[in-house]
């Protein structure tokens, strides 16, 4: 046959061009013989992700990356990828995490199923997140301490910028001035400590015997102890009965009173206080006057002539004089004026 | 060999090649001679080439489990070295070797033996170019071919390291098939394909100018085609090397 060797030809190139993107596809992942679904994802980022990429369900491969392209739209990564795994079932809750894998360090995507929802179908999209990675924990954790450490900077320089505005030729000297006295001071301090040294050592024993006789007394507490402690509660007693009674309302009271009198002191103080008091006219003053002008001569009188009062022995004649001389202070007792 | 003689032996080899590619003289007698070549080069050699490729591919795949028996490394790399080495070089490189010793032993005896029994002389008394007659269907041949024959072979070296490794039980077919999907880079297989294309090239030209100019005679047929051999898989080494340089690093 004249086409034999172009036949040959043709079924070897076709073949091995059948083979070629069969196998191509296979090694991408697809499997170009069996349907598989078409997923998408979107992230603000992608961390390294890359086509042919595997797909996982807790750590079992169930589909492959197959393309990443940024949406114009939005600016975020579109990640398609493609489930190939018939038996695994995706629903809109699923979420898409990206996740470092495996021994190389490359990216996985891990479909995280949550089993609610409905299926997927082909063409949707998946809720996409990444990983926390080992890099963003540390800068999560170190940011903090940066900006803290950044501000002490800034605090501890000012503070040095200050201190050496402190320390001018001036104070340098006033400083090593300062530095000279307190050497000097020491000196003085030692030799205080040396007299004092000398004096402990010279009242060395009244010192021990102070100490004894500390002793004793504290002995002479221990033994008493139960005493005391009565004595104590005795005290105590006094000081809750003290507490008990009306100590406050007394006290209370009493202050009451003194405010009172002092009230009255003042009023007594006052101009005319007095005769205020005893009556807004001088009638009472004048009677209380006269009244003690006349007890006074009642209680002189009868001193001085209990025979007038007290009759014993008979009627006794009066003196003229000493009649004359009553009669006298009487009258001054009646012109005390009203 | 001196220097001189090497430097000699480049330039004979590129005045060779100027006068190979010339335009055909009658195109249906290329065509013809072009599609025989095919069947003799490519064709002829499927069966060495699937053999070689799955026996390679089922040794690879044992050999990395072997080699990766080891808690730390996942069981997947088998898969992932096993695709890694056959179509980065197993497929192109060794294939390409062994078509060397094939097609260039083959191609440098039949010229050598024209050349000795004065065809070629005859040919070029009647006036035809007999280097672009003779040679240049074979480098077309070559290089139209190679790259499908790689392909098969690349596909042949995964069922092989996938049935024979899953069948010596080193390997679980879910592992295997997620270690050769692994990291899969498209690149790989296009670097392959440039490789292949070179060596295409090169095993035909370089058996055909030694068999080409063979002086003596059967004695000195049987020489100038194992030297073909010798210096194409040198030849072809060497390219091996500068264009993985140039195409991977």
């Amino acid at each position: 046959m004249k086409y034999n060797k172009q036949v040959k030809t043709g079924v070897v190139v076709i073949l091995a061009i059948a083979l070629f993107i069969y196998g191509f596809n296979f090694l991408k992942g697809k499997d170009i013989f069996s349907t598989s679904l078409n997923v998408y994802a979107v992230y603000d980022h992608i961390d390294g992700l890359t086509a042919n990429n595997t797909v996982q369900v807790n750590g079992f491969k169930v589909g492959t990356v197959r393309e990443i392209k940024i949406d114009p739209k939005t600016g975020k990564l579109v990640v398609h990828f493609i489930i190939t795994d018939k038996n695994v079932k995706v629903t809109d809750s699923a979420r898409a995490e990206i996740i470092s894998g495996g021994l190389l360090g490359n990216k996985e995507i891990l479909l995280l199923l949550s089993g609610k929802g409905k299926a997927i179908e082909d063409g949707d999209t998946l809720f996409g997140f990444n990983e926390v990675s080992l890099k963003d924990q540390v800068n999560e954790q170190m940011l903090p301490l940066k900006v803290k450490v950044e501000s002490l900077v800034g605090s501890i320089d000012s503070m040095v910028q200050i201190f050496s505005g402190i320390l001018n030729e001036n104070t340098m000297k006033d400083i090593e001035a300062s530095f000279t006295n307190m050497k000097l001071a020491m000196v003085s301090f030692k030799n205080v400590a040396q007299n004092l040294d000398t004096t402990i050592a010279a009242s060395d024993r009244t010192i021990v015997a102070i100490i004894q006789d500390f002793k004793q007394l504290s002995g002479m507490m221990a033994a008493n102890k139960d005493t005391l402690a009565m004595a104590i509660a005795n005290f105590k007693n006094i000081s809750d009965s003290l507490a008990a009674s009306n100590l406050k309302t007394t006290i209370n009271e009493a202050g009451r009173v003194m405010t009172n009198a002092a009230d009255f002191l003042a009023k007594l103080n006052a101009e005319g206080g007095a005769r205020t008091l005893l009556g807004q006219d001088s009638v009472v003053l004048t009677d209380l006057r006269r009244t003690n002008a006349r007890m006074e001569f009642l209680i002189e009188d009868i001193s001085r002539y209990p025979g007038r009062y007290i009759k014993l022995f008979g009627k006794k004649k009066p003196n003229k004089k000493e009649e004359a001389e009553r009669q006298r202070k009487l009258d001054s007792i009646n012109r005390i004026p009203k | 060999m001196n220097p001189i003689a090497i430097i000699a032996h480049i330039g004979q080899y590129f005045l060779l090649l100027g006068r190979v590619f010339r335009k055909p003289e009658k195109s249906n007698v290329f065509w013809q001679r072009f599609f025989h070549e095919v069947n003799a080069i490519g064709i002829g050699s499927l069966g060495i080439v699937a053999i070689i490729s799955i026996f390679m591919g089922a040794v690879i795949t044992i050999q990395a489990a072997f080699g990766f028996e080891s808690p730390w490394i996942p069981l997947y790399a088998v898969g992932l070295a096993a695709r890694d080495s056959i179509i980065l070089e197993f497929s192109p490189t060794i294939v390409s070797l062994i078509l060397a010793g094939k097609v260039g032993s083959s191609i440098a005896s039949e010229l050598g033996n024209m050349r000795v029994s004065e065809q070629i002389d005859a040919i070029d008394v009647m006036g035809v170019n007999s280097a672009s007659y003779l040679i240049l269907p074979k480098i077309a041949a070559s290089v139209f071919i190679f790259p499908f024959v790689v392909t098969i072979s690349m596909f042949l070296g995964h069922i092989g390291g996938f049935v024979l490794g899953v069948a010596a039980g080193v390997v679980t077919p879910y592992e295997f098939i997620y270690g050769i999907q692994y990291e899969f880079r498209p690149y790989n297989v296009v670097y392959a394909l440039i490789k292949t294309l070179f060596f295409g090239f090169i095993i035909p030209s370089v058996s055909a100018y030694h068999g080409y100019y063979t002086k003596g005679g059967s004695l000195e047929v049987g020489q100038s085609s194992t030297r073909a051999v010798v210096y194409s898989i040198i030849v072809l080494l060497l390219f091996n090397f500068l264009l993985t340089q140039l195409l991977l690093a």
